[in-house]
């Protein structure tokens, strides 16, 4: 008998750096390993029946990230959760694991996703707080304009087109915590509209006037949302 | 000095930044306060090049399954990684614990490759090590390097400490304890390396000197400590039956060239082609029992969750339990859901058997070496296969519809002639041809020929040690004439570039000053030489100039019967009689049989027992 189930995990460490891809190898491999067998799609050529709810960025620690499978066999959620705890490398370690039994009709959870939850971290040298001034009012400021504008490149024609992120900002707050800028939002992610929280930043930084460089930001999902 | 928060800022701007965080499956990472001696194994290339390579397995987990002893890894890292290291002053660090190399106390090349050579210096440059081993101070980690191209260590003489020669996986794990003990005592490194010259398999290039004649050519090899061995006898492990090899493996978690369980069935190989080194250089013949060797395979299938298995040798089907081995897998990979790659596999009717078990409806290339266009050729480079066996076997394929065959040639071969790369034309036709009088034509859009052309570079420990390397022009003039030859339909004609295969053949069979145009190419940048895209013709002319090297002395030199050759210091086990008796038969374009059926008396006797004679040798 197939069963549907939902994985929840934590990918942090060094494993960041691998790619989309690349966990799609390790989490296929790594079941796989634990002798659960996974279904596979009909057709010409079948694949096993696994996927992201949402793809995570590349150097990105995801805190609750989330990966639907489907199962050949019957399995306890429970063997699932310490079999592949135990065989998973370093940084990926499974918080939760239940069965979906059709709550939400044949939908998958990547199909019912429309927002993302995300903290980003900045390490301030020593005068930068000070010159930053109060946070809290540029952020409302920066809230309360009529629309907010960011230059997006379109990939097919290279053109740079200016759009208005507001309706995609769900929640936005900034701190600054022991000389860390820290910035936690919500932002829209998923098939109808996504935004980037790295764009986000960019716009956000420039408005209040924060100087970073890319490689500096420490980039946390901590959640995912769907309906 | 710790790395790790710059570290990873870099991981940020770079392409594939997994190439340097480890944290495999399989991953073992010790606190270097609970062990002895830690030892850095370093792959002169790419990590997704290094971590397809076996030895790399075996080496990894010898040394770490000794509870006092640590083994971490380095790979060459890209030029956008190395770019930003320099700039901000990041040395070279292990992937294990993120240890700048420096820190180590000992650390290890592998030499596959002599293309790879400037990423040896590279390496060592940003780890903070001092290239020339004279410049190093006793507190810098002792550099060794062992692998194939160690049976002429010369070039990099200068920059490695010591040598391992032959098999490592007794003799690293031994010599990394000896340090770590003699390093507790405070003795020197000097005196270490006086210690170490008993040691069968270890040669340590500073006790000796090569006394070069007016003519370039070497006059004698001095040996400077009267302890080191007048000549280093290659270690061999007699059973490898019993020698450890791993059933937990690190698992990459980026994409590699190979991605696959891997276990060795046999080492060595008694077919005697007469330009394989390997041939040579791995005698005798020493195979793993069919039930260690799928133990070892099932259990690594287990422990990594790859789906595909290979087994590995020099030539597959001459393992003498392939069958049952085989047999068993086979049913094994139809329960577990596992596919099976067997390379360099002869094309007998058994194969067939198996490849059609194997393969299932998803059949690929069938692959063929026949090195040379003719007959005649082959007999001189003494390769075993004629023409008929080819046709043969095509022939079989395209009835169970097989829809492309690979051939790889070898161009530059002693003696050939422009009728031989003819032949290399023939044979493709006549595959063609035959593809037509089999299927009738149909099909003929999809069945493919690709035959591949590779420029010969003469090997020390050969036959053809003795010979000249076609010069660069020659080269390309026949290359240019075969690709006339070669436009032929539903044939694809594939070529090696010349001029690495020249510097190929260089260090191959250089000496110490060769070592200096290394010296001077690393300074000039050279790097990822092997990499048609990285090398850097006008670089190495720099530096050949600088050293004052004529490569054409090297390369394009016929060496006369009496020459004493500067890796004469280094014993393989085949005799340097046996050799010469090689290539003057190869003049006469008289084969000489497998020894698997008559031993022919290549002299490896003398350093172990051979499972298949050694009569002859001791006459
Ligand atoms: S000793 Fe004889 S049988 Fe053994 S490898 Fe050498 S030639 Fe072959």
């Amino acid at each position: 008998m197939n069963r549907k189930f939902i994985i929840f995990f934590e990918k942090s460490g060094y494993i960041k750096y691998i790619s989309h891809l690349d966990m799609m190898r390790l989490f296929n491999r790594v079941i796989r390993k634990c002798s659960i067998k996974l279904a596979y799609s009909q057709g010409f050529n079948p694949h096993p029946k696994m996927s992201f709810a949402l793809p995570l960025a590349l150097g990105y620690t995801g805190k609750n990230e989330i990966l639907e499978i489907e199962t050949a066999e019957d399995y306890k959620t429970a063997f699932i959760l310490s079999s592949l705890n135990r065989a998973m490398p370093d940084g990926i370690s499974i918080k939760d694991v239940q069965e979906d039994r059709g709550e939400r009709g044949n939908k998958t959870i990547a199909s019912a996703v429309y927002a993302g939850e995300y903290i980003a971290e900045i390490p301030l040298v020593d005068d930068a707080s000070a010159k930053l001034g109060n946070i809290t009012k540029k952020t409302a400021a920066f809230l309360s304009q009529p629309i907010i504008v960011a230059e997006k490149l379109q990939r097919k024609t290279g053109k740079i087109l200016e759009i208005d992120i507001k309706p995609l900002i769900d929640t936005l707050t900034a701190v600054i915590i022991d000389n860390k800028f820290i910035m936690t939002t919500i932002v829209a992610q998923g098939s109808t509209a996504t935004l980037s929280p790295e764009l986000l930043l960019t716009v956000f930084c420039k408005f209040i006037g924060l100087d970073f460089e890319r490689s500096e930001v420490e980039m946390t999902r901590t959640q995912i949302l769907y309906h | 000095m710790d790395i790790k928060y710059e570290l990873d800022k870099l991981l940020k701007l770079v392409e594939k930044p997994a190439r340097y965080i480890g944290r495999e499956m399989g991953e073992i990472v010790k606190d270097k306060e609970t062990v002895d001696c830690r030892f850095c194994f370093a792959f002169p290339d790419t990590y997704e090049i290094g971590m397809s390579y076996m030895g790399l397995q075996i080496l990894y987990y010898v040394v770490n399954k000794e509870e006092n002893l640590s083994c971490e890894r380095i790979f060459a890292p890209g030029l956008d990684m190395e770019e930003l290291m320099r700039a901000r002053n990041i040395p070279l660090f292990t992937l294990e614990t993120k240890t700048p190399i420096a820190e180590m106390d000992m650390i290890g090349f592998t030499l596959q490759y002599e293309m790879s050579f400037t990423n040896i210096l590279n390496m060592l440059d940003l780890g903070g090590i001092p290239l020339l081993a004279s410049e190093r101070s006793d507190d810098m980690p002792l550099i060794c390097a062992g692998g194939p191209c160690a049976c002429n260590p010369e070039p990099l003489a200068d920059f490695i400490d010591f040598f391992m020669i032959g098999d490592g996986e007794e003799l690293l794990p031994e010599m990394i304890k000896r340090w770590g003990e003699f390093k507790k005592t405070g003795g020197s490194k000097e005196d270490f390396l006086k210690s170490t010259c008993g040691i069968t398999g270890i040669y340590v290039p500073k006790f000796y000197e090569p006394v070069y004649n007016e003519d370039g050519t070497v006059k004698e090899i001095k040996k400077l400590y009267s302890d080191a061995p007048d000549t280093v006898k290659r270690c061999i492990i007699d059973d490898i039956d019993h020698a450890f090899f791993p059933k937990e493996i690190l698992v990459p978690l980026i994409e590699t060239v190979h991605d696959r369980a891997v276990v060795e069935t046999m080492r060595g190989c008694t077919r005697g082609c007469r330009f394989c080194q390997a041939g040579m250089i791995y005698r005798p013949i020493r195979e793993r029992s069919a039930e260690t060797a799928e133990d070892i395979a099932l259990s690594q299938l287990a422990y990594s969750g790859n789906d595909e298995l290979s087994l590995l040798s020099l030539s597959t089907s001459d393992y003498s339990e392939f069958k049952p081995l085989i047999l068993r897998l086979i049913d094994k990979c139809r329960e577990e859901n596992f596919s099976i790659s067997l390379p360099s596999l002869r094309l007998d009717n058994f194969s067939f058997t198996v490849l059609e078990e194997l393969q299932e409806g998803r059949r690929s290339g069938l692959t063929f070496a026949p090195e040379a266009g003719t007959q005649r050729l082959r007999d001189v480079i003494n390769k075993n296969i004629t023409e008929d066996d080819i046709y043969g076997a095509v022939r079989k394929a395209l009835e169970l519809g097989w829809s492309s065959v690979k051939l790889y040639f070898m161009m530059g071969l002693p003696t050939e002639t422009y009728e031989d790369l003819d032949g290399i034309a023939e044979i493709s036709k006549n595959i063609r041809e035959l593809f037509f009088e089999v299927t009738g034509g149909k099909g003929a859009g999809r069945f493919k020929v690709t035959a591949s052309v590779a420029n010969f570079v003469p090997k020390p420990h050969t036959p053809f040690q003795w010979e000249p390397q076609d010069s660069p022009e020659s080269f390309n003039k026949k290359h240019l004439y075969l690709r006339g030859k070669m436009k032929i339909k539903g044939v694809t004609f594939n070529y090696h570039d010349t001029l690495t295969s020249s510097y190929e053949a260089l260090f191959a069979r250089g000496d110490r000053k060769t070592g200096k145009a290394l010296f001077a190419a690393f300074k000039h940048g050279c790097k990822f030489d092997g990499w048609t895209e990285h090398f850097d013709p006008k670089k190495w002319q720099e530096a050949l100039k600088e050293a004052d090297i004529d490569i054409s002395f090297y390369t394009e030199r016929r060496r006369s019967e009496l020459e004493i050759f500067p890796w004469d210091v280094i014993d393989m086990g085949v005799s340097k009689e046996f050799l010469l008796r090689e290539k003057k038969r190869a003049e006469q374009a008289l084969t000489t049989p497998d020894c698997r059926y008559g031993c022919v008396g290549c002299g490896i006797s003398k350093l172990t027992d051979c499972p298949f004679g050694g009569v002859l040798a001791n006459e």
